[in-house]
């Protein structure tokens, strides 16, 4: 079923209607429009005057063509001058920064403050009225608008890694500038250009209207209405043709804007509850049954339901943990969400889940079950802790007012002191030693493991006999991690929870589970008990699954050779963010990032970097590759090009553009002519394992690895020799993880590849890598100390001293 | 600390604002003595007046002379209507005022219910009908609404009498009653577009992962929007709200022509036709600083309804 897009279509018709209008206006008028007639005075609308005629007899129809004209032109005149300048300053500021953009956003602050129609008149008051001033003053008023989304628009898009990639490409600034980033905004800039034309357009007929604008005979809208004023009773078709001219092309134009700025939304489903399969009772002793459960989204494009749970069967015992174990997309978190009835209203469902009730003992269907049970059973009965603890909570109200609420819900009695105590007793429960100023705080007051405690509090509350916990660690550090999974062991086996763990982490499973299943896009591929399944797994995919998060020994393929020249130093690189401290002395900043950090890299070295997140590793990333922005102290000396691949495919890769534009843009900015750009590129999508029909592909259209071989491809071009692998397969399912770092291996045996690996997880680092290293963030200094001392005794690099040599930026071929 | 801050950035931005019109007013033909004396007057009766009025002294001294005046509450005299600008003001200014405190009254009252109704039940058909009339509203010009209105309230049913205007004095309930069908004019589409921008707000945090949790205690659909949605959209509501404010005072300004209304918007009209730019003057600088002030309460409560901003400024 093919949805209509209604604000297209009428959008459309009344821009359109109103366009005709105009158009015809400009060739042919059924009168003229100036003629006064003294016979036709205030003529009702007839066949030889369709709109009537107004207190001079001319006929309204050639008028309100003619004025519409003059109050459409100012308003796309104004929108061009305004919406150019306006996306010019926009550009500029969001891009530089810096105190111009401080003082020109200061400015378009003040102006935006005002309302426009308020200063167009303190504009006219004091340069007088007339058509020519209102479109300047109007122009101008415009400029503030568009430039301060442009600027945002861009902010927004600086921060994503396409363009510091397009920048590690080789563009130049105005490249980046009108080339990459500037399509991107396309969609933004075309609805704000069209609300600007409507404010314009009213803001034309308000101050025409007002006697301030076009000077009569000559007709505008606004003109007419003012003229109208005056026959309201003779002649109220006077009035009201020139104002529902204005409405249907305001309206049109606003309606257009509305469809281009709405995203593609998939298409309402019409609600289908599930069918109850005739209640079948549970089996005996499971606390939880589901049969067949399905969910599954409508597919606008494709025309077909897409399943993102399909035909899922499993029981829950009281008391045990369960774990789901998938990729992304598997449908896990679909399956929990379907328990607790929480899935998007445009889902489908199916199948059923059968309850054990805890007074009655009696099976309930909960996909079949009532909006009201649901909430009596969700948060008492079962409840859920979900992947992120930094957005979990409502970040405008104390923990307190949030814990409260579970009992005012579920009409938990008690006076105000008990509660609270209650409360204090759950926070101290979960390792929250501090409970009292826990509850006090705000949600932004809290590290996110605290939070992810508060969020496993919050459920055990009221003492659930099911726990859902969806990725209940993975946003958390490893220590946090392993904190999180004893506490929420502790717990089960103290109130005899039943957990269903979902996760894609296989060691967290095989810790706490005692039986498991494995879902692969949907489906249920395998289930058995945890030890089973991972001595003796009997599915190939639970086999991949396994294998990948083994993980291969790399080391052992990659060719390094010995006694090579040093092709990268670091030596005492200290990054600073923030303000500074204390005026006189130097490099007294609020925070440091990276204090001292030293390395050498040899030729054909594969060398890893290991850090926490917050240790400064995609800092020392950026700075290497000479795209850090801010306060650096220290020297980087490089021999070969760098390149550099990001950890997100999916914000480091232009989405405009098609791959084979990507991989030839590092050529066309060393200006490498059009054939041989061609050919490069092509050889590198086959070295990349992508086959030919791939070239022509948007960006979009490929999946996150396809993506990630892309952004190899790129980094690669142009004759690189070091490559930094900033956390290059943390976003990627296991096994695609292991098809990236195969690629890696290859095509640095290939090419006598350097690499300088960045990762948080020591399994990769210790696979992938010859000579590592770790980054710690600068309060920890021992680390840093020792590769200093090592620094010292290494021949080529530079002695150790107080003396900072200031950062001047790296060249991409630097010789020393 | 950050406030008095405020206080302080917005006494600049008015001071600014009242030096960049009172330079404008000098470098525009046609200064006070010409408009008082006319086209006919002699060139030596024009260089006496300058003299005495002193407009032959540098633009800074006599912006000095016009603060000092302003700051005791003179604006000089207007050249048409011959009496003090602050008298005439001060007949202008309650009706303006009660305009857009009775507009923005009705805003409110219409867009809360209807927001938050729509963004309940966001998709159904009480939805999707007050999502065209919100479009529809939102395009129809507030005068070209007060015309509508003046036909069909005033003309047709005759609720109204279009162009009468009854001031406080004379009889305080057939004022309001005369000031409400103005206020409606402005109210309407302001209001169309804040159950617009409340709605798209909440929808905004109903994707929300705190909004799950909510609803993983057990909390129902409706208390979760009162309750945890709500506190959040206000956030980025109370400054849309700023903004309709100052629209709504802005919209009086032509409103009141519609009516008859005798507020600052019909003198500053026919000032401006008249050249009498001590008014123009003055009246810039009132409005400028009811701007500024409403800027400044949407600042403070913005800070109330945001703990992550209070504690940034603490």
């Amino acid at each position: 079923m093919k949805k209509i897009n209604y604000n297209l279509l009428f959008g459309s018709i009344f821009t359109g209607a109103a366009l005709l209008l105009v158009l015809v206006g400009l060739f042919y008028t059924p009168y003229d429009p100036e003629e006064m007639d003294a016979a036709a005075k205030n003529l009702a609308p007839s066949l030889s005057h369709l709109f009537g005629t107004d207190n001079y007899g001319r006929d309204l129809l050639s008028r309100v063509m003619v004025g519409a004209r003059t109050t459409f032109a100012t308003g796309i005149l104004t929108v061009l001058a305004g919406g150019i300048f306006g996306t010019l300053v926009g550009l500029l500021c969001g891009y530089f920064g810096g105190w111009l953009d401080e003082c020109i956003m200061r400015i378009n602050d003040g102006i935006l403050a005002f309302p426009s129609i308020l200063l167009a008149l303190a504009f006219v008051g004091m340069f007088g009225a007339g058509e020519k001033n209102i479109v300047l003053a109007l122009g101008i008023l415009f400029i503030p608008s568009i430039a301060r989304v442009v600027r945002g628009e861009v902010l927004r898009q600086r921060e994503l890694d396409y363009v510091t990639n397009a920048k590690l490409m080789g563009a130049s600034t105005g490249r980046i500038l009108f080339v990459h980033i500037l399509p991107n905004l396309r969609r933004t800039l075309l609805v704000t250009m069209a609300i600007g034309f409507n404010n314009a357009v009213l803001a034309e007929a308000g101050l025409s209207y007002l006697g301030l604008g076009v000077q009569p005979p000559k007709a505008s809208l606004g003109r007419m209405l003012q003229e109208a004023q005056s026959c309201l009773r003779l002649a109220p078709w006077y009035a009201i043709v020139p104002g529902v001219v204005i409405v249907v092309a305001v309206l049109g134009v606003a309606l257009l804007a509305e469809a281009f700025s709405e995203e593609k939304s998939p298409a309402r489903a019409a609600k289908k509850k599930g069918k109850s399969l005739a209640a079948g009772a549970a089996p005996a002793g499971s606390l939880l049954f589901a049969k067949n459960l399905r969910v599954s989204f409508p597919d606008a494009r494709e025309r077909m339901e897409k399943y993102a749970v399909n035909n899922v069967s499993f029981s829950l015992s009281p008391g045990e943990i369960l774990g789901i174990v998938g990729e992304s997309g598997s449908g896990k978190s679909m399956t929990a969400k379907a328990i607790l009835g929480l899935l998007p209203e445009s889902a489908n469902v199916s199948g059923s889940i059968l309850y054990c009730q805890k007074e009655s003992g009696q099976a309930i269907d909960l996909l079949a079950a009532k909006e009201e049970t649901m909430q009596k059973l969700r948060g008492a009965d079962m409840a859920m802790v979900f992947q992120e603890p930094m957005t979990s909570l409502n970040p405008v109200r104390r923990i307190e007012a949030q814990l409260m609420e579970v009992f005012r819900v579920h009409h938990v009695c008690g006076s105000r002191s008990l509660l609270r105590a209650r409360l204090v007793r759950a926070l101290r429960e979960v390792e929250l030693t501090d409970a009292e100023g826990v509850l006090r705080s705000y949600p932004h007051e809290l590290s996110g493991g605290m939070r992810q405690r508060v969020m496993i509090a919050m459920a055990m509350l009221l003492r659930p006999r099911i726990l859902l916990a969806d990725e209940p660690t993975t946003a958390l550090d490893a220590q946090t991690q392993e904190e999180i999974l004893a506490l929420l062991q502790k717990l089960q086996k103290e109130y005899g929870t039943a957990v269903v763990l979902i996760s894609h982490n296989l060691s967290v499973i095989k810790k706490l589970c005692s039986r498991v299943l494995v879902l692969e896009r949907g489906q249920l591929v395998e289930e058995g008990a945890c030890e089973e399944i991972f001595r003796a797994p009997r599915q190939a995919f639970t086999r991949k699954l396994l294998q990948a998060a083994q993980g291969e020994d790399f080391t052992k393929r990659l060719l390094v050779p010995k006694d090579s020249p040093v092709v990268l130093t670091v030596s005492h690189l200290h990054v600073y963010y923030g303000k500074k401290t204390r005026l006189l002395r130097p490099l007294s900043y609020q925070k440091e990032v990276l204090g001292g950090f030293c390395m050498t890299v040899k030729k054909g070295e594969v060398y890893g970097i290991l850090g926490r997140s917050g240790s400064g590793k995609s800092t020392l990333a950026r700075c290497l590759c000479g795209v850090q922005r801010g306060r650096m102290a220290g020297r980087i000396q490089a021999q070969g090009r760098i390149g550099m691949v990001f950890q997100d495919p999916y914000s480091s890769l232009n989405p405009q553009k098609s791959v084979l534009w990507l991989l030839e843009e590092p050529l066309r900015n060393q200006g490498v002519c059009k054939k041989e750009r061609r050919e490069q590129a092509l050889a590198m999508l086959a070295a990349i394992g992508l086959s030919e029909e791939y070239a022509g592909k948007n960006i979009t259209q490929l999946s996150g690895g396809e993506r990630q071989r892309v952004a190899i491809g790129i980094a690669l071009m142009a004759r690189t020799e070091i490559l930094i692998l900033d956390e290059p397969v943390s976003a990627l399912d296991v096994t695609v993880q292991e098809q990236i770092l195969a690629l890696l291996t290859k095509l640095h045996n290939l090419w006598d590849l350097t690499y300088l690996l960045i990762s948080h997880d020591e399994s990769v680092i210790r696979r992938m890598t010859t000579n590592s290293s770790r980054v710690d963030a600068p309060q920890e200094e021992a680390e840093v100390k020792k590769t200093r001392k090592n620094v010292k005794n290494e021949k080529n690099s530079i002695y150790f001293s107080e003396k900072f040599y200031y950062y001047e930026g790296i060249k991409p071929e630097s010789e020393e | 600390m950050t406030i008095l801050k405020k206080f302080l950035a917005m006494v600049g931005t008015v001071l600014l604002l009242s030096f960049l019109s009172f330079l404008a007013f000098q470098v525009i033909p046609g200064d006070a003595a010409q408009v008082q004396l006319g086209t006919n007057a002699t060139p030596e009766a024009l260089l006496e007046l300058r003299e005495e009025l002193g407009l032959n002294d540098p633009v800074l001294v006599r912006y000095a002379r016009w603060l000092k005046g302003a700051l005791q509450g003179d604006f000089g005299v207007s050249t048409r209507y011959r009496m003090p600008v602050s008298e005439l003001l001060s007949q202008m200014l309650p009706n303006t005022l009660a305009l857009a405190l009775l507009s923005l009254l009705l805003v409110l009252v219409l867009a809360f219910p209807l927001g938050l109704l729509c963004a309940r039940f966001e998709g159904s058909l009480f939805d999707r009908f007050f999502t065209w009339v919100n479009q529809t509203v939102m395009a129809v010009p507030s005068f070209f609404l007060g015309i509508l209105i003046s036909i069909f309230l005033g003309i047709v049913l005759r609720l109204f009498v279009p162009g009468r205007a009854v001031s406080w004095s004379e009889n305080p309930a057939e004022c309001l009653r005369y000031l409400f069908f103005p206020a409606l004019a402005i109210a309407l589409p302001k209001a169309a577009m804040s159950v617009r921008f409340l709605k798209s707000s909440l929808i905004t945090e109903k994707n929300k992962d705190y909004v799950r949790t909510a609803r993983g205690k057990g909390m129902s659909r409706t208390r979760v929007l009162l309750t945890q949605m709500l506190g959040n959209a206000m956030i980025s509501v109370v400054t849309f709200l700023g903004v309709v404010a100052a629209e709504a005072l802005a919209g009086s300004i032509v409103v009141e022509q519609v009516f008859g209304v005798n507020g600052l918007g019909r003198l500053l009209v026919a000032s401006i036709a008249n050249r009498d730019y001590n008014v123009v003057q003055a009246i810039i600088l009132y409005l400028g600083i009811a701007v500024v002030l409403v800027n400044l309460l949407v600042d403070v409560l913005y800070r109330r309804l945001d703990p992550r901003v209070r504690r940034q400024a603490s």
